[in-house]
């Protein structure tokens, strides 16, 4: 492998990041290149050095989306960002995927709770609201404006839940991304350890 | 020396040498490898990382005769950072050290 080939393996490896980040890299290591050569050391040295360009360019490529899932919360964002990281390592995917799948599970299920609670409460305000009209068929008697209160107060904790859940969710979701980053780096020990 | 140790102090070795001075990357592993081997093509995803958390910045400087380099300076909050890191690791040794020394003397 030569320089040329080194650098087209490296931007090969980065596609899927904008071209002005894979520009940026490119330069980065050619000026290193450069220098280099500038203190006359030879290619070969500085390749032997740099190791696969295919793991530098998924590390690269690992810290970039996790930067771009810290930058704007999205689902989209946060899963590339896992996959990515995921990909560095086996190791990595024993830690990262359970975890991932925890907190998804268990933010799925309170928002499941905050919308079930709401909507009972809703159905109930409905209902009570309606009193009137079908109270004539039914065989017990109901206090109308307790039940009224009672519906709106379920709705209004049903929402209050919701809330919470996306406090909850935005914490988890910071949390979750300082683990990825850690690993990251973690799993680049590791490989470096091969490396020697 | 083990080399996942090395590789965690890296990050702590970087960080250092930004304090009396901006640096290029090659510098930094220049200054580096006189005392610790290390693997050179790892500094770039090490320094695009620093720089996401915000503990450096980079600008581009023309040197003497050849092309731009990119050096790296450090932010306040990676002053902070790498004071506190510098605190950690000295606590850490004293503490190894006075180990290793009980050790001989139980001898």
């Amino acid at each position: 492998m030569n320089k040329r080939q080194f650098l087209e393996k490296l931007q090969k490896n980065l596609s899927g990041l904008p071209k002005e980040e894979i520009d940026d890299v490119i330069s980065d290591f050619e000026e290193y290149f450069e220098i280099g050569s500038e203190r006359n050391r030879s290619e070969e040295d500085i390749l032997k050095a740099f190791g696969d360009p295919k793991l530098l360019a998924q590390q690269i490529k690992a810290e970039s989306f996790i930067k771009k899932a810290e930058q704007n919360i999205s689902s989209h964002a946060i899963i590339k960002a896992v996959f990515t990281t995921i990909g560095l390592s086996f190791f990595n995917l024993i830690v990262i995927l359970p975890v991932f799948l925890l907190i998804v599970a268990i933010l799925g299920f309170l928002f499941l709770c905050a919308v079930s609670i709401g909507a009972m409460g809703l159905s109930g305000t409905i209902i009570s609201l309606f009193y009137p009209l079908y109270e004539q068929y039914l065989a017990f008697t109901v206090n109308s404006v307790a039940l009224v209160f009672a519906s709106i107060g379920t709705c209004s904790l049903g929402i209050l839940f919701f809330v919470g859940d996306i406090y909850l969710a935005k914490f988890l979701y910071r949390k979750f991304l300082k683990y990825l980053r850690f690993n990251a780096r973690l799993v680049r020990v590791r490989r470096f350890e091969d490396e020697i | 020396m083990n080399a996942q140790f090395k590789k965690g102090v890296l990050e702590l070795c970087v960080l250092a040498l930004l304090i009396y001075k901006d640096r290029y990357g090659y510098d930094l592993v220049n200054e580096i490898s006189k005392n610790v081997e290390i693997s050179e093509g790892t500094i770039y995803p090490l320094l695009r990382r620093l720089k996401n958390v915000g503990y450096v910045t980079t600008y581009l400087q023309e040197s003497c005769g050849g092309a731009p380099r990119k050096y790296y300076r450090l932010t306040q909050e990676g002053k902070k950072v790498t004071e506190s890191l510098k605190r950690d690791w000295f606590g850490f040794v004293k503490k190894v050290n006075s180990l290793l020394g009980g050790e001989v003397f139980n001898e």
